[in-house]
């Protein structure tokens, strides 16, 4: 189990409490699609990727960004349970999306980057401390039951 | 922030004071930076432009690729955190882009 600090637990809730979890999630995926564009490999449903712009303006993306990120809102609220929070959706990235969990990485990876642009200098070195080890967990908890 | 991120990356300067504000990790930190200046100047031939450093972090330094990806993540942070919505997805793409060609670069001799 993860050890949480409670000053981690306050950085990661105090930051999450002021986060616009719709535009944040469509934010963060738009841009993994944009900087790692391998990664449009799992959505070729989505209809147009073709630009940044597109991208950015894209609903799909718009959509699946928040749903992602909603989901990330569990691991925020059990920080202390975060393996069990993930572990149906662990099961699903691997048998039925195929997802390498590298991109659960690139993908945290991503989202503090845009904390950082969002929240500026109160996004302190130990806040991100924090939400790293955070993104962390969560990606080695959606990589766990994979076989 | 690195070294408050990413603790492990510590273990390369036993030698400084790494408190904040030390003046040590000021001046490396500047001279890293003064670094990657040079290599925007030299975009577009990178392996000749740091050949010297590449040399260095080859048979000197002998510091593991993976930290090179994390101090690109920390300074992509600062740009974010200094640049708010001007780090665009756009400059956030070529930036990461460039980060990782160098490391590519400073690794290049490695073995």
């Amino acid at each position: 189990m993860v050890h949480w600090s409670a000053e981690e637990k306050q950085l990661i809730t105090s930051v999450w409490s002021k986060v616009n979890v719709e535009e944040c999630g469509a934010e963060a995926l738009a841009r993994l699609l944009i900087v790692y564009p391998w990664t449009q490999r799992f959505f070729s449903s989505f209809g147009n990727l073709s630009s940044p712009t597109a991208i950015l303006g894209n609903p799909k993306v718009r959509a699946h960004g928040r749903k992602v990120l909603t989901s990330f809102g569990e691991a925020v609220k059990n920080l202390d349970n975060i393996k069990a929070t993930y572990s149906k959706l662990s099961e699903l990235h691997c048998e039925k999306l195929h997802v390498d969990p590298e991109n659960f990485r690139l993908l945290g990876d991503i989202l503090i980057i845009v904390l950082a642009a969002h929240f500026a200098s109160d996004f302190t070195p130990a806040c991100q401390f924090a939400w790293q080890k955070l993104v962390s967990v969560v990606a080695h908890a959606l990589a766990r039951r994979y076989h | 922030r690195m070294f408050s991120a990413y603790p492990s990356t510590k273990t390369y300067f036993p030698h400084f004071d790494l408190h904040h504000g030390s003046e040590q990790v000021r001046a490396h930190g500047k001279k890293v930076v003064n670094a990657l200046g040079v290599a925007v100047k030299s975009i577009d031939n990178l392996s000749q432009a740091l050949s010297e450093l590449s040399n260095l972090h080859a048979y000197n330094l002998r510091v593991d690729p993976v930290n090179f990806k994390l101090l690109s993540q920390c300074f992509q942070v600062v740009l974010a955190v200094h640049l708010g919505s001007d780090y665009t997805a756009e400059v956030h793409a070529a930036f990461d882009k460039f980060l990782s060609a160098v490391a590519s670069v400073l690794a290049e001799k490695y073995r």
